[in-house]
């Protein structure tokens, strides 16, 4: 039995050997079901991939309902489906709608937190590629613009809710970075930022490009756009007037309503458009019926058989629904109230259906009935999938835009001729005649008045061409503040005069209330100060 | 066939020197049988003497003795056997030629002095512990009938709490070793079973999900050993600063062969205490009654629906958590059989087990193997085998708590609703309808299968004496399988069937496995005795995990070959850890005995940079009834002082922490899928362990021949927490795990055992313990409060404070008329009938910011209890034995945080607790008690109940608890060996708080101690059984 004993001593060796040799191996097990900083941000085909993953940040902002509270349904034009046999439900939602919103609001908190994930991944790529040899420059430069383009847009995003936010440049890599104690910028450094990341953009971005990328033409509307915030007029104008021409591919669509369609998407009036394709496994859709169509709508249509597949939109709750007012404020004869409002009817409560157009006196807003408009220009129940879900893109940017803020520029230098001129032509693919501003302020609308009726026109037509598209708030507070006050007071009021549940504490706007409240627990974790007034 | 001549030399030699007295005596001898006196089982192995010389004889496998050779005379004889009284028969006549019998019934001992207890890596004399270690009363363990391991220490150990958070089939409590010091670690302790350091739950939502030992037989256990201060656990390094449990199980012995079959079945029943009490049909339509009355009014109604219109026409209606709730049964059947020779000992044991959920259709189902062989091939080298696989089949469809769940469908349902309606609430206007949870649970599939073996083997050799080399290999591994299919037939929130049928399965696997190889040198050294011990190990675990789900076209058939649209995932992940251990043991003269500890450990889960660490302890005893001077103090039989000082640590973190993580994800270009990638986490190269030193002092002492008893006075301070620190959004990260800030946490333990009487016939112990501890916050990164929300339930960290302080509102009772609201301060839309929120810093404005000094927030108490004790009596007259358990906390408090989002959401939307409906304020002539606001007047008071925190939610959660009782009658003559029982469990309990008031997350959730978020009821338990041994 000796023999055993002279098996063991070599065996106990081994195993102290394999812990004095292996031991570092034996405790780095390399992570099998994802990558780590240790190992991605190697190569080109690891920047294309983080790079589509800015894409899906990008999609988170602006894809979320949070997104349109905050953009457009804080303006006049649109609102939350209000029911009067449910209770008036508490959240985030309605207190961003009717003014009451506290500073720990959700909706602002959600946004924040969206709009700075998504700076930060574009910070993790851009702090990162220069070090990174690709086989293809073109391409590095193309995903530098991209980032770039996408972290301007955050950061336009974030100076018109909030105003003057931290600027963070690079991504936090051990917990001493993750406190950055510079406080906020101000609003001017947070659009030179802006500015300067899309100049450095644009010379790398295609100017032709489908597949749903930032082309060029994305970034220098972006760049005009900011440009209109820090009051560079002729800079503005600049940028808009070369897309304007024959090197980009940007036009008017035929018809209104093409631009939307989910047969149609990227089309060449679209610059910027946010994928989606629920259709694919694990694929978010952009919750369109839910958006769009009134409470509880979509069990009623399905049951009404006026879906062509068995497939009914489950939820439905009217998250961004037109405004009695601006439906009022179309001109007779305008081709996008048909092409872009819709008309449900609750008959007994059974059943919605369809019914012709128009409706309604125009002339009052008045709706016949029950009769609930929604926005018809985001309905395609053609083309919804097998599983009942919508196929809509959300379209960012798109050339009408292009051709009212050249307006805008345009009368903002005094040239009022070639506002008009820019005017027109959206006017005219709309069905109507040019401009005659003695029809300004609209009868229906006349509270939404700057006191000059060229602004009051580039405004309107804003307000109907690019209706529930995420413009109206910002639109209404670049035209002045008070302005937008005064609006909103307004509003509230006409609000309170219809048959709906607005107490007196609902829009009591405040001049504080153009600025969204910085969240409170961000002010506490970064040290920074909050937005006077909240 | 050297060997061979010189054994025959020997014998040969012996013979010659006996031969000669054999020829020429005439003697006569004593025999006999020696039993224990309350049961009558015979006892093998004990030592019979004659008194005052070296001759005697032990008992055979019978409990019989024989004695011969003894010259006529008169003799004293002796029986003495570890665990029993030494009994001593005086004046026993011998003749010469002839046989006298004389038998022994032993009494069991009253205080066992030379107890072996399990401590790490190996067995120590109770006298030779210098660390605070404290075993379970064997007794015990076998008296009380058990339906999981962990239940074991219950009200055993000073300083080990054991929640019961919930009745969940196939769960088990949660088991705290002296309090919390962690902040984003787990802390349940580390399971040792038979050497082999179990792993420990990979994260906290496991350890909700299942207990580590639920496939593990109670009957298999031989002793538990608790391992609570730093000298006793450093040696366990990396994973032992929340205690370490050592379980032993059973193995052969050097015996007959022996049976051993336990059976017994008993019956679950709902508790009232735990059992909520929801409102009636008649109580539900007052209340919606009331809310809709008050929304005509506003004008947000046009008319109060029919069915809410005239409460007198509702009786009782449907209760559904009666619906829901059975009485449902248990069994269990367990059957050993050792024995072994002094070459070969082995042990096999079959296990099963049913227990059935107070929830119809669940049930938990074990069937569990153990068989061990130990077997010395050579007088150097024994080898040991211990194979235990267990197969445990879970049904378990409501495993969720909380108002989005299936276990919250009770309270969300409307009472008017028949209890055939297939989609309750679809009747009753406004109020969520959900599936009828009766079909749920009968149609719902939800099956987990685990298959688990645990297996160990080894190699001990003895090179020469003292010297010794044990070298263990051991396997854990788990398989689970889960299976989930939802019908077409069953319904779900606001969704009525038919519903598209879909599925789930799973899988959830892990392979651990522990190499250890130790050497031990024992031998005299010097005037003392040393025991020194040396080893390294490696361990390993691998875990993959998968998940599918798809819609089925039919209910027909339920597996995947027929899904469709099915999508799922897969990973796998792992950790491993490196260590060296060395222990030093020094004794001398028994009196003085210095106990040190090391281990390294490298583990996986840390930085690169901060992977290694090191954990010293060092121990004193000091047996003071060993020295001279305290010969002759009769009164103490032990008195041992002992100090200790150790440092220990804690890695239960994600197995990933310190990297910086690249998730994937997808954008669609071209309208296709694409790939795309982002950082996730930003890792922390630097991070390492959390580190807790601790100072333990303690005397143990032995009084009167029946009082034992030990006092430990401890403190300890957990270092470098591991904080999942909240960083700010514009950080780009939710979170960073990093070391920073203290907890200390400092308390006193006295644990008693006394014989009270200790006659043959009549015996009454007591067992008592009390433990006190006090959790402080010694320092926070940077001093600053870390203030953080896990909704509904808002939490403080501050330095000088407990752990996880609630902060909120004090309530002062309710606004009876507007005028007193205009008068005070008073939150938004305040109503008569809503709360009034004590103004605490008189600016006459409410302001709910706790980091503001000028807040109106106040500190209102913590989950941690003050103080725990216990107490067990067992009382054995004749053949029956009683024994009952009783044990309690004190001074913690419990947040309802079940309440906050169901019943008391008072929106109307689910119903409310029968409670409310009799107390809510209607108006200044129908105040209810005056305490209970009002569902009524917009959307600020209900924001204000319910989304805020306040004192109304938060409850004293002491309580005494009768635990256990259990009548037991042990049988004599040819059935000696075999007992009876009548057992019961959670029979009775003494508190303020309305329902469970352990049914928090305190035991794994450091971060949110004290949530009652409606646990699983916990049943009361009645047991029959028989235990037979032969």
């Amino acid at each position: 039995m000796m023999k055993f004993s002279s098996y063991i001593l070599p065996v106990l060796a081994m195993g102290c050997l394999l812990v004095v040799t292996g031991c570092e191996d034996f405790l780095t097990p390399e992570p099998k079901s994802f990558a780590t900083t240790a190992n991605f941000y190697q190569s080109q085909g690891d920047f294309e991939q983080a790079i589509n993953g800015v894409y899906v940040e990008m999609r988170s902002l602006v894809g979320s309902h949070n997104y349109r509270n905050l953009t457009d349904r804080r303006g006049p034009t649109t609102t939350k489906h209000f029911d009067v046999n449910l209770p008036h439900t508490v959240g985030g939602d309605p207190q961003t709608d009717e003014f009451t919103m506290v500073a720990s609001n959700g909706n602002s908190d959600d946004l924040w937190d969206d709009s700075y994930d998504l700076i930060n991944q574009a910070n993790v790529i851009l702090s990162r590629i220069d070090d990174v040899a690709f086989e293809d420059d073109a391409v590095k430069a193309r995903i530098k613009g991209e980032a770039l383009t996408m972290r301007a847009f955050a950061y336009w995003f974030a100076g018109q809710a909030w105003g003057g936010v931290p600027i963070i440049l690079r991504d936090a890599r051990t917990p001493e970075e993750a406190a950055p104690e510079g406080g906020s910028s101000s609003v001017e450094a947070v659009y030179q930022q802006v500015i300067s990341d899309l100049q450095a953009a644009i010379p790398g971005l295609p100017i032709n490009d489908t597949s749903g990328r930032i082309t060029r033409g994305a970034a220098k509307f972006l760049l005009g756009r900011t440009y209109l915030l820090t009051a560079e007029y002729a800079a503005a104008l600049s940028e808009f007037e070369d897309l304007d021409v024959g090197t980009f591919p940007h036009r008017l669509l035929d018809g209104y309503r093409d631009v939307f369609d989910p047969a149609n998407k990227n089309n060449d009036e679209s610059l910027w458009e946010i994928q989606y394709n629920p259709s694919l496994a694990g694929q978010p859709d952009l919750d369109m019926w839910n958006i769009t169509l009134p409470n509880n709508a979509g069990q009623k249509i399905s049951q009404g058989g006026l879906l062509p597949d068995a497939h009914p939109p489950t939820t439905s709750n009217g998250w961004l629904m037109p405004t009695p007012d601006i439906i009022a404020s179309f001109e007779e004869g305008d081709g996008r109230f048909e092409q872009g409002i819709g008309w449900f009817i609750d008959e007994e409560n059974s059943s919605f259906q369809e019914i012709a157009w128009p409706p309604s006196d125009l002339s009052t807003g008045q709706v016949a009935g029950d009769s609930l408009p929604y926005l018809f220009k985001y309905y395609f129940p053609e083309t919804v999938n097998s599983t009942g879900e919508s196929m809509n893109n959300w379209v960012l940017f798109r050339f009408s835009d292009v051709l009212l803020s050249a307006a805008e520029a345009s009368w903002r230098l005094g040239d009022a001729g070639t506002a008009q001129t820019y005017l027109n032509r959206v006017r005219e693919r709309a069905g109507l005649g040019p401009v005659d501003l003695g029809n300004y302020p609209r009868s229906a609308t006349s509270w939404i008045s700057t006191g000059d009726a060229l602004g009051d026109a580039i405004l309107h037509e804003r307000l109907i061409e690019l209706l529930g598209e995420g413009h109206a708030w910002f639109d209404l507070k670049r035209f002045g503040s008070d302005f937008a006050v005064s609006v909103m007071r307004e509003h509230g009021n006409r609000f309170r005069n219809r048959d709906r549940k607005v107490t007196g504490d609902m829009y009591q706007v405040q001049s504080h209330m153009l600025l969204y409240p910085i969240p409170p627990n961000e002010i506490n974790l970064a040290n920074l100060q909050q937005n006077p007034g909240w | 066939m050297q060997l061979t001549k010189s054994i025959l030399a020997s014998i040969l030699l012996i013979a010659s020197v006996m031969l000669p007295g054999l020829a020429w005596a005439q003697t006569g001898g004593i025999t006999g049988t020696v039993s224990d006196s309350l049961s009558g089982v015979t006892l093998p192995g004990v030592n019979v003497v004659i008194v005052g010389t070296q001759t005697g004889a032990a008992t055979g496998p019978d409990g019989s003795y024989s004695i011969s050779g003894l010259e006529a005379g008169t003799y004293d004889l002796q029986a003495s056997f570890i665990g029993y009284v030494t009994k001593r028969i005086v004046g026993i006549q011998v003749e010469a030629g002839e046989t006298t019998v004389v038998n022994f019934p032993l009494a069991p001992g009253a205080i066992e002095l030379d107890e072996v207890v399990a401590i790490a890596y190996g067995i120590q004399q109770r006298q030779a512990v210098t660390g605070a270690v404290a075993s379970v009363d064997m007794e015990q363990l076998q008296g009380r009938p058990l339906s999981s391991v962990d239940q074991a220490l219950e009200g055993q150990i000073a300083g080990v709490t054991v929640s019961n958070r919930s009745g969940i089939p196939g769960g088990g409590p949660s088991i705290k070793v002296r309090g919390t010091g962690n902040v984003g670690a787990g802390g349940e302790p580390l399971y040792v079973i038979d050497g082999f350091a179990l792993p420990q739950p990979e994260s906290e939502g496991a350890t909700s999900r299942r207990n580590p030992l639920a496939e593990i037989s109670p009957e298999d256990i031989e002793s538990i050993s608790v391992l609570k201060d730093a000298s006793a656990t450093a040696i366990y390094g990396s994973r032992a600063s929340n205690g370490v449990v050592i379980i032993t199980t059973k193995s052969g012995r050097d015996g007959p062969l022996e049976f051993n079959l336990s059976a017994s079945t008993g019956w679950n029943t709902p508790w009232a205490r735990d059992v909520p009490d929801p409102a009636n049909a008649r109580q539900f339509v007052e209340f919606q009654n009331f809310i809709w009355a008050d929304r005509v009014a506003q004008g947000a109604a046009s008319e109060i629906p029919p069915e809410y219109r005239d409460p007198s026409a509702y009786g009782e209606g449907t209760n559904w958590w009666d619906e829901v709730l059975d009485v449902s049964r248990h069994h269990d059947v367990h059957m050993s059989a050792s024995g072994g020779t002094n070459q070969i000992r082995s042990y096999f044991s079959l296990g099963f087990t049913r227990n059935e959920g107070l929830m119809v259709g669940h049930d938990f189902n074990r069937v569990s193997l153990r068989a061990n062989a130990d077997a010395n091939l050579t007088d150097q080298l024994t080898v040991g085998l211990n194979v235990a696989p267990s197969y445990t089949q879970r049904d378990l469809n409501f495993g969720g708590t909380g108002r989005g769940s299936g276990g919250g469908a009770p309270w969300r349902l409307c009472p008017i609703e028949s209890p055939d309606e297939a989609q309750p609430g679809v009747n009753c206007t406004g109020v969520w309808s959900d599936a009828n949870p009766v079909h749920y649970l009968e149609q719902v599939t939800n099956d987990m299968r685990t298959l688990r073996a645990v297996t160990s083997a080894y190699v001990d050799y003895e090179f020469i004496a003292g010297l010794r080399a044990r070298s263990q290999f051991n396997v854990d591994f788990r398989n689970s399988n889960v299976d989930v299919f939802n019908p077409s037939t069953v319904g779900s929130i606001n969704q009525p069937a038919p519903s598209v049928p879909d599925g789930d399965i799973g899988t959830d696997r892990y392979l651990n496995w522990l190499s250890e190889t130790t050497m031990n040198w024992q031998s005299d050294l010097g005037p003392g005795a040393i025991d020194l011990l040396g080893g390294f190990t490696l361990q390993q675990q691998t875990n993959n995990g998968s998940s599918f789900s798809g819609v089925f076209p039919g209910d027909a058939i339920r597996t995947f070959n027929v899904a469709s649209r099915i999508q799922g995932f897969s990973d796998e992940s792992e950790w491993s850890l490196a260590s060296w251990l060395g222990r030093l043991n020094y004794n001398l003269y028994d009196r003085y005995i210095f106990t040190g500890t090391v281990r390294t450990d490298g583990s996986s889960r840390f930085g690169q940079d901060n992977r290694w660490g090191t954990f010293p302890s060092a121990a004193v005893a000091w047996n003071l009834h060993n020295e001279t001077f305290m010969q002759d103090v009769s009164d103490v039989q032990q008195l041992r002082l002992r100090a200790s000082f150790g440092e220990t640590g804690n890695n239960q973190i994600g197995n990933y922490a310190s990297l910086g993580v690249v998730n994937d994800t997808e954008y669609v270009l071209n309208g296709d899928a694409a790939a795309g990638r982002f950082l996730a986490t930003m890792g922390n190269t630097a991070l390492s362990w959390e580190k807790t030193q601790e100072v333990n002092l303690g005397i143990d002492a032995v009084l009167y021949d029946r009082l034992d008893m030990a006092i430990d006075f401890y403190q300890r301070n957990t270092t470098q927490l591991l904080i999942n620190r909240e960083l700010p959004m514009i950080a780009g990260f939710g979170s960073v795990t990093e070391n920073t800030g203290e907890v200390r946490n400092r308390g006193v333990e006295v644990s008693m055992n006394s014989a009270n009487v200790n006659r043959d016939n009549f015996r009454w112990n007591s067992t008592v313990t009390f433990a006190l501890n006090q959790n402080e916050i010694v320092s926070l990164p940077g001093g600053n409060d870390i203030r953080y929300t896990t909704w509904p339930a808002e939490y403080l960290h501050r330095e000088g404070l407990p752990m996880a302080t609630y902060v909120g509102f004090v309530v002062d009772g309710i606004y009876t008329s507007q005028e007193q609201i205009d008068r005070t301060a008073s939150f938004a839309g305040a109503v008569p009938g809503t709360m009034i929120w004590r103004d605490l810093n008189g600016d006459g404005k409410m302001t709910e910011d706790v980091m503001d000094p000028v807040g109106d927030y106040a500190i209102l108490g913590d989950a941690y209890p003050d103080f725990s004790f216990s107490v067990q009596n067992s009382v054995s007259i004749g053949r029956f034995n009683i024994r009952a358990l009783i044990n309690g906390e004190f001074g913690g408090t419990n947040l309802r945080t079940e309440w906050i989002t169901t019943p008391r959401n008072i929106d109307g939307l689910f119903n409310v607790d029968a409670d409310y409906v009799k107390n809510f304020w209607r108006s200044p002539q129908q105040p209810g008690d005056g305490l209970t606001p009002t569902p009524i007047g917009g959307a600020a008071p209900r924001q204000q109940y319910r989304d805020t925190q306040h004192t109304m939610f938060l409850w004293d959660a002491s309580h005494i608890w009768l635990r256990s009782l259990t009548v037991r009658y042990n049988l004599a003559g040819s059935l000696a060996g075999t007992s009876v029982y009548l057992s019961g469990n959670n029979l009775f309990a003494i508190s303020p708080y309305p329902s469970n008031p352990q049914a928090t997350d305190l035991g794994d959730a450091s971060n949110s101690p004290g949530r009652d978020d409606g646990n699983y009821p916990l049943p009361r338990q009645f047991t029959v059984g028989v235990d037979l041994s032969f």
